[in-house]
């Protein structure tokens, strides 16, 4: 990004109604540049909102990071250089570079780094943490040739490798990929501004940074061709066993099959939309050696009708929309009709046999289907689906139901790390109460308001597998009432009942008559109104408290014959 | 140098959005409270990535009016 584009994108939205989102940018140089670059990068996470960056004082990075933690925003942005581990290691100051002086300076930087690290996990306790450890620019201060790594510099990297891998293992603080080219940084602007960066190394930063200042959920699936873009070759004409993803012609197709395991591995599902018959594409997944693992590969839409309707069909078996979705075809022609039908979808052309623009391409696909962390139910994602629509159609009778032997665990979550939680939380999907998204700082009051408000998470397994958690609730006492602000299921337990079993779970555990829903109605969350009205009569689409009773849930929920177990004291107290 | 003046006005609305476009042909450092160390800065920036120019340290400190870095960004063009 430029810097004109930047200052006009901020100016563009000055007007935006309604608050701003609000960032720390947490560093003892002047944010100057990089304040500019961070808020136009952030604007584009902000959905229509506005964003503001707040600035510390020059030259006291650990005194920004106190300050910012007492007045939390929804990150802080920590970025640390060289001189605010030892001024020596910066440009700006008179410093004895003789070697006499400098032989202890590791020891020091290990010790300043050990001090911000314990800094950092006060600040992670109210808002996210972003942190960008030092980068390539330390002066010319080490006496071996340039292009050598001497003692003193090993020990300074040693000290910022181990700050960055602590600081990664501490929940919540994200650590970005520092700076790493002599372009990034500019002596001159050092020297007269006190900003260590160029105006192009700014606007790499920033962009690395805003990512990460954001809970931004990744996209859920992609659809995927499969000839010159799963292989090298067609199918039809070459004949399955001429397909190639091996050798210098044929090892991008071959990354590309790897990094599909590495998504469908994270939970992320992996459909195919081609243009085949589908004899020809049963006989290419026979073949032993595709990498990609094809059983996991759903649904598979072979035909020759436009890919656009195989898109429809998929989208409808994953249950999710298109603005969750990227598609990959090495054919721009089938990217614009898919395109046209779906503008929402994300659209990625393949590059072909060439490894390089492969890589590159790879890279874009890794960051939109980045995570923090895989947790177990991520792995559960993609069979729990697959074996979902074995079932289609068949959920509905209270015989199968008795048959499918379901097992609900709720648990009580205190951990802020509990990612799952916070994901489902945060679902935009259609079982949802009022989809209201939380950022980090919001979770940490919730978390923090226990026992007065509790979150609880459910699991749930059948005699056909596990589908993990599930469902999320929050739930909150408030004088004599029980106020249910989030109620999120995920689409895979769709009519499985799951949904009664958990407010039955709510009644029996809390002991309470009336659970009052916070509602709202969304673009999508038209199964939950469906669910409320099947329990309330008429229920209007327009912000209100449904209040559900314990007789009239008796009284309208269909057979709940499913197995209740919980994991924690988690029964609402009194707010005294 | 009329496209220059023009490049150099739409790098100086930029950074300052309140000052009248009338204004900004005798706008130094001095005449308009808003021109600080931080707005120099971030012109400096504007014009060094408008025109394709890098100014020195000197010169980022002493060009300090719209004449004086229409000036500059003349010179340079005709080196």
């Amino acid at each position: 990004m430029k810097l004109a584009a930047a200052l006009a994108l901020r100016r563009e939205a000055e007007g935006r109604p309604g608050p701003p989102r609000l960032f720390d940018l947490v560093c003892g140089f002047e944010a100057l540049h990089l304040l500019t670059f961070l808020e136009a990068e952030l604007l584009s996470f902000s959905g229509g909102g506005g964003c503001r960056v707040r600035s510390g004082r020059f030259g006291d990075l650990e005194g920004n990071i106190e300050r910012a933690s007492v007045n939390p925003s929804e990150s802080v942005i920590v970025v640390v250089e060289w001189p605010d581990i030892d001024p020596r290691l910066g440009i700006r100051w008179e410093a004895d570079w003789r070697d006499a002086a400098l032989h202890e300076i590791g020891d020091v930087a290990a010790a300043r780094f050990a001090r911000i690290r314990t800094l950092l996990t006060t600040a992670v306790l109210t808002s996210r943490v972003v942190v960008v450890p030092p980068g390539s620019n330390l002066p010319p201060l080490f006496h071996e040739a340039p292009g050598m790594l001497g003692r003193i510099e090993l020990a300074l990297r040693e000290a910022a490798a181990r700050f960055s891998v602590e600081c990664g293992q501490i929940s919540g603080v994200h650590v970005i990929r520092p700076l790493s080219q002599d372009t990034d940084y500019d002596a001159r602007l050092e020297l007269s501004a006190g900003f260590p960066f160029s105006i192009t190394g700014a606007a790499r930063l920033a962009a690395r940074i805003a990512p990460a200042a954001v809970a931004n959920p990744p996209l859920k699936g992609l659809i995927t061709d499969l000839d010159n873009t799963l292989w090298r070759g067609v199918a039809g004409e070459d004949g399955e066993d001429n397909l190639t993803w091996e050798g210098e012609r044929g090892r991008a197709f071959g990354l590309y099959q790897q990094v599909l395991n590495g998504l469908l591995d994270a939970g992320f599902l992996v459909g195919v939309a081609s243009k085949n018959e589908q004899a020809t594409v049963a006989r290419a997944f026979s073949r032993k050696d595709l990498l990609v693992q094809s059983e996991l590969l759903y649904p598979l839409e072979v035909s020759w009708g436009p890919k656009s309707a195989a898109v429809s069909r998929i989208l409808a078996a994953w249950n999710i929309g298109p603005e969750s979705v990227a598609f990959v075809d090495d054919d721009p022609r089938e990217l614009a009709e898919v395109g046209r039908a779906w503008p929402t979808l994300r659209l990625l052309q393949c590059p072909g046999g060439d490894p390089q623009q492969m890589l590159t391409f790879l890279v874009e696909i890794r960051r939109l289907f980045s995570r923090d962390r895989i947790v177990a139910e991520d792995r559960l994602r993609v069979s729990s689906v697959i074996a979902a629509s074995s079932l289609e159609g068949t959920a509905a009778s209270d015989d199968f139901h008795l048959e499918e032997k379901g097992c609900v665990r709720a648990e009580l979550v205190r951990d802020r790390g509990d990612l799952r939680a916070f994901e489902l939380i945060n679902k935009t999907n259609q079982f949802n109460l009022n989809g209201v998204r939380l950022a980090e700082a919001n979770w940490l009051e919730l978390l923090s308001a226990y026992p007065i408000t509790r979150v609880i998470t459910f699991d749930y397994a059948n005699r056909f597998g596990k589908l993990g958690r599930i469902a999320a609730v929050v739930v909150s006492k408030q004088g004599e009432r029980h106020i249910v602000s989030s109620f999120v299921l995920s689409c895979r337990a769709f009519a499985r009942r799951v949904e009664y079993g958990v407010i039955a779970f709510l009644f029996e555990r809390i002991g309470c008559g009336v659970l009052d829903f916070r509602f709202r109605p969304t673009a999508r969350n038209e199964p939950i109104v469906s669910f409320f009205r099947g329990l309330l009569g008429s229920v209007a689409a327009e912000e209100q408290t449904l209040s559900l009773t314990i007789e009239t849930f008796g009284l309208r929920a269909p057979l709940v014959a499913i197995q209740m177990e919980e994991i924690g004291q988690w029964k609402i107290e009194d707010n005294a | 140098m009329e496209d220059r003046r023009q490049r150099l006005t739409v790098c100086f609305t930029q950074v300052f959005p309140n000052l009248p476009l009338e204004r900004i042909g005798e706008v130094s450092a001095v005449s308009y409270a808003d021109w600080d160390s931080v707005t120099q800065l971030l012109l400096v920036g504007l014009i060094e990535e408008e025109f394709g120019i890098r100014l020195a340290i000197e010169e980022i400190a002493s060009l300090t009016s719209f004449e004086l870095l229409l000036d500059h960004v003349q010179r340079h063009d005709e080196r």
